[in-house]
């Protein structure tokens, strides 16, 4: 009798040993099988996202400056626009306009001017948008010397858009700081994140923000990213400070004329627009500038652009608090 | 009696089917939703390939039938109606993600709710905008993980008897 007791918990042991290794190589199986497919999906997603047949053809004419006439548009548009598209934005005809939450702070003041910070990526889309508000509002607060032809990533719908200064599209990870602008009221801050172009949307956190600026060794930079974290409102970008109001976000999301979306617009198409505003997408980009430059013009002490003194930007400032 | 074994038999039901079809609808428009959320001023865009958000819309409406399923067994009970939350979870992150991570208020306002400063948000947002494609394919995996998990643990406590799957005895 105790043979055949051993004998059966010897099988009772033989039979838990094989079902612990069946878990085991179960688990390992599953694991493995896991890993794989983790592996394959960006190769898989690669050929199933719909990348431009042509990458040349789709960013055409990248980098390269706006013609004068070109540059005109943005430099010297009339304040005519802004004040009908102010107006547009007070009596709600507008209603993509001012979405971005906003808080308050104090102004970087720099040579004795308070500055306008951007922090953006080039393969940003609500960036590539956000460009022509903000370039038609710095346009009237100061000069550009020069804007440069840009577009937001491949994988974002490819926006065309305005680029501060010429991007270096294909690095892995970079910041590029500055611009050609400059005004005798206010400092424009620019910070943009570049990446690959032909991927979708990339950045990084702050602080490498802050390690690029501390090379770049411009206190002016070092200062800006050091305010945006200290902040504690960062939502994504594009995040900008006008003077003392902070916009986490576009302030105005003009995607569309009504007919075109922004994707299938040229910069020809998007500068003719702005040029002689006469659809939703003009006045909204016009709308979303006056917001800056109320918000800028609120944090001027003593002379004043004369954009400063149009009746729907004292408006603006006074309905939005700034 | 194995996983597989199971799933056919859950599966080989026309009602159930379209059950799962129904949920998996219904989770495509959850995902969406919660996109449109997060979208600044509403404008919807999404930056994953679609067929991505459709397998997470089936993965979680098939994950949830299995552990729908399953409350009818005592044994499982618990641990299906945990699991009901987690289906429907599983889609919600998946719409988070799916957004362009440029611009994420609602997820950074949540982020902040949490005591983390701006460093630490901007990290996680940058991580999801780096990584999204390779985050959406871990909720679907994830899905597919606990389903079959689930399916082994009925294999264990269930029969199938004339084509239906019942409870051992």
């Amino acid at each position: 009798m105790p043979i055949k007791q051993d004998s059966k918990s010897a099988t009772r042991k033989l039979e838990q040993a094989i079902k612990t290794t069946r878990m085991i190589a179960t688990a390992s199986l599953a694991i493995g099988v896991i890993a794989i497919m983790l592996a394959l999906i960006p190769l898989v997603s690669s050929y199933l996202q719909p990348t431009p047949a042509n990458f040349g053809h789709t960013l055409a004419g990248i980098n390269n400056p706006f013609t004068p006439a070109q540059l005109a548009v943005i430099n010297n548009a009339s304040s005519a626009y802004f004040e009908t598209a102010g107006e547009m934005y007070l009596n709600h005809s507008l209603t993509n306009v001012g979405t971005a939450p906003i808080v308050q702070t104090n102004a970087l003041i720099v040579n004795g001017k308070p500055s306008i910070i951007y922090l953006g990526a080039i393969s940003c889309i609500f960036c590539g948008e956000n460009r022509w508000a903000m370039a038609l509002a710095l346009g009237q607060l100061g000069h550009f010397g020069s804007i440069y032809k840009g577009y937001s990533a491949l994988q974002d719908g490819d926006v065309p858009t305005i680029y501060w200064q010429p991007a270096r599209y294909n690095v892995s990870s970079g910041v590029s700081f500055g611009s050609n602008y400059s005004s005798a009221y206010l400092n424009f801050v620019p910070i943009e994140y570049e990446s690959q172009i032909s991927q979708g949307f990339q950045i990084q956190p702050l602080t490498y923000f802050q390690q690029q600026a501390a090379a770049y060794g411009n206190p002016t930079y070092i200062s800006a990213t050091n305010v945006i974290v200290t902040l504690n409102s960062f939502q994504g970008t594009p995040y900008t400070i006008w003077g003392r109001d902070v916009v986490s976000g576009a302030d105005a999301i003009a995607m569309t004329n009504g007919t075109t979306s922004l994707m299938n617009m040229s910069h020809a198409d998007v500068l003719r627009q702005l040029a002689k505003p006469n659809n939703l997408f003009a006045w909204e980009q016009y709308a979303g500038a006056d917001l800056y430059i109320a918000m800028a013009c609120a944090s001027l002490s003593g002379s004043m652009p004369p954009i400063c003194s149009l009746p729907a930007i004292k408006a603006i400032q006074k309905t939005g608090g700034y | 009696m194995g996983a597989a074994q199971i799933f056919r038999s859950l599966f080989g039901s026309k009602a159930v089917i379209a059950a799962t079809a129904l949920i998996a609808i219904a989770y495509f428009y959850l995902i969406e939703y919660v996109i449109s959320l997060n979208a600044p001023g509403g404008y919807t865009f999404v930056t994953v390939p679609p067929i991505l958000l459709y397998l997470l819309s089936l993965s979680a409406a098939v994950f949830l039938v299995i552990s729908a399923f399953s409350l009818r067994f005592a044994i499982l009970r618990v641990q299906s109606e945990v699991e009901l939350a987690v289906s429907a979870l599983s889609t919600i992150v998946g719409g988070i993600i799916a957004g362009c991570s440029c611009s994420v208020p609602i997820l950074a306002s949540i982020l902040y709710i949490f005591a983390l400063n701006a460093a630490t948000v901007s990290g996680l947002l940058a991580f999801i905008g780096n990584y999204q494609v390779e985050l959406f394919g871990a909720l679907i995996l994830f899905n597919v993980a606990i389903s079959y998990h689930h399916l082994d643990k009925l294999s264990q406590t269930c029969v199938i008897r004339k084509g239906r799957i019942q409870e051992r005895k």
